[in-house]
């Protein structure tokens, strides 16, 4: 269902990395290995459109993209992105601001599972009033998992998510996202306790560079 | 009553207050004497010269001529609020100038047409006079909301990205950004519009007086142009900002490479 196609991305007219070859097929997890700058999440914006590969190509539900499907392909993607820098609002108004937007018109706030999934990722109601720049990375990671669930989507480009989270929290995120058949999952992460995983695949980025 | 002609001599006298900014800069080392030097030369030398302009263009008084005139105080208005924006300005031009003579052109043959009620449109006194002060107060405001909202999503650009892939529209992603630049942008309108003739008397309605008109007869032309000047500018902000955004983006949503100078 995503295909990476002989990619090659260039920075600085330099080459981040040549002819990167990746099928990930529905249900899959694939845990992207790498060390830090070597351009993992790069992978995950081309994905998105928010940057363009050199060479090559990348499809999306056997489609290339292009600059006319990516808005359809955005909506399907659940992307939490790394240090998670979404916005310095209250958490219910960045809630509300995403349930406006026309391509979630479809999502009921009143009954989705917010509440519970605050106290399944050990926060409270209170967390909802206070403003994102006011919480501590952990919680803002934990908020941004809701919300990428909340979406109702079934891909998910996971990018560090885990870092900032304690063991417990750590494995429920993992078991909650490995265990579910039907979501295809991207994960970049330099967690141990994602590899131990035996239903992840690993694609090592540094094969390409 | 008439305003006495101020003599050459009294032009020195006024000059000769230059001495306390030069002084002080001179003390106080702040490396900007130079700079008084030049801008201060440039302002008479400019002044003087747009004085002989305007007497032959009263004189003339031809609409065409204004207009033109009109035309290329927008087009310097245009370069400078896009160089100030620190933007790139082959990028920009045509679509800030474009929303520029839309903006102000409007309000400006509103304001001459039904609200001076004048009988030609095209006034040199009018057009000139007050299409300046249009674009001269609304040029400040423009700088600082359009180099707002770009600034902005530069800054925050994985935030618009998030938000781009939560499903947001284009249009959906940059209205909070269009939103807080046109905040910024009207806010000292409206802050000095609650101050007005308590802190300080505008320049239009000083200049009134001193000619000898009525405050009465003032007060009403600085409300009227406040008015105009607040509309100006947020007709020009925004038509600005959506215009603009229309090429500084690419077809995926993302703000382009080459937007900044």
């Amino acid at each position: 269902m995503i295909v990476y196609n002989d990619v090659s991305v260039t920075f600085n007219n330099h080459y981040l990395f040549r002819n990167i070859n990746l099928k990930v097929n529905k249900g899959d997890k694939v845990l992207v290995y790498g060390k830090s700058g070597i351009g993992k999440s790069v992978l995950f914006k081309m994905l998105l459109g928010f940057i363009l590969p050199k060479e090559g190509e990348v499809y999306f539900d056997n489609k290339l993209l292009n600059s006319k499907n990516v808005w359809n392909v955005r909506k399907k993607i659940a992307y939490v992105s790394q240090g998670v820098d979404i916005g310095s609002v209250a958490v219910i108004d960045l809630i509300n601001t995403i349930f406006s937007y026309k391509a979630n018109s479809h999502l009921l706030l009143a009954s989705s599972p917010l509440i519970q999934l605050l106290y399944d990722f050990e926060l409270t109601e209170e967390t909802l009033t206070k403003n994102l720049s006011d919480l501590s990375g952990g919680e803002r990671q934990r908020i941004a998992i809701i919300l990428a669930i909340l979406l109702g989507r079934d891909v998910f480009l996971l990018d560090e998510v885990t870092a900032a989270l304690d063991s417990n929290l750590k494995n429920k995120v993992i078991n909650l996202f490995i265990g579910n058949p039907n979501w295809t999952v991207l994960i970049i992460s330099h967690d141990k306790d994602w590899l131990e995983n035996k239903q992840i695949k690993v694609f090592n980025l540094e094969e390409y560079q | 009553m008439s305003t006495p002609d101020i003599t050459s001599f009294s032009m020195i006298l006024a000059f000769l207050l230059l001495t306390i900014p030069i002084i002080v800069s001179i003390v106080l080392k702040l490396g900007i004497l130079m700079t008084i030097l030049n801008s201060v030369f440039r302002m008479s030398v400019q002044l003087f010269l747009v004085a002989i302009f305007l007497n032959y263009l009263f004189a003339w008084n031809n609409s065409l001529i204004n207009i033109m005139w009109f035309i290329i105080m927008v087009t310097f208005a245009t370069y400078s609020v896009v160089r100030e924006s620190k933007l790139n300005l082959q990028l920009f031009f045509k679509p800030a100038f474009f929303a520029f003579v839309l903006a102000n052109g409007a309000i400006l043959l509103y304001f001459n047409g039904l609200v001076v009620s004048l009988t030609n449109l095209f006034d040199a006194k009018y057009l000139i006079a007050i299409g300046g002060m249009l674009l001269g107060n609304s040029l400040n405001w423009n700088i600082v909301g359009l180099s707002n909202f770009y600034q902005n999503i530069k800054r925050d650009e994985n935030r618009y990205l998030y938000n781009l892939s939560l499903g947001a529209t284009q249009l959906e992603g940059l209205i909070p950004y269009f939103r807080n630049s046109l905040i910024a942008a009207l806010k000292p309108s409206i802050a000095s519009m609650a101050t007005m003739g308590i802190v300080f008397l505008p320049g239009l309605m000083t200049g009134q007086i001193l000619s000898g008109l009525s405050p009465i007869v003032a007060i009403k032309y600085q409300i009227a142009i406040m008015v105009a000047i607040f509309a100006s500018t947020t007709l020009s902000v925004g038509l600005t900002i959506l215009v603009t955004a229309k090429t500084s983006f690419n077809d995926y949503g993302v703000i382009k490479k080459g937007v900044f100078r």
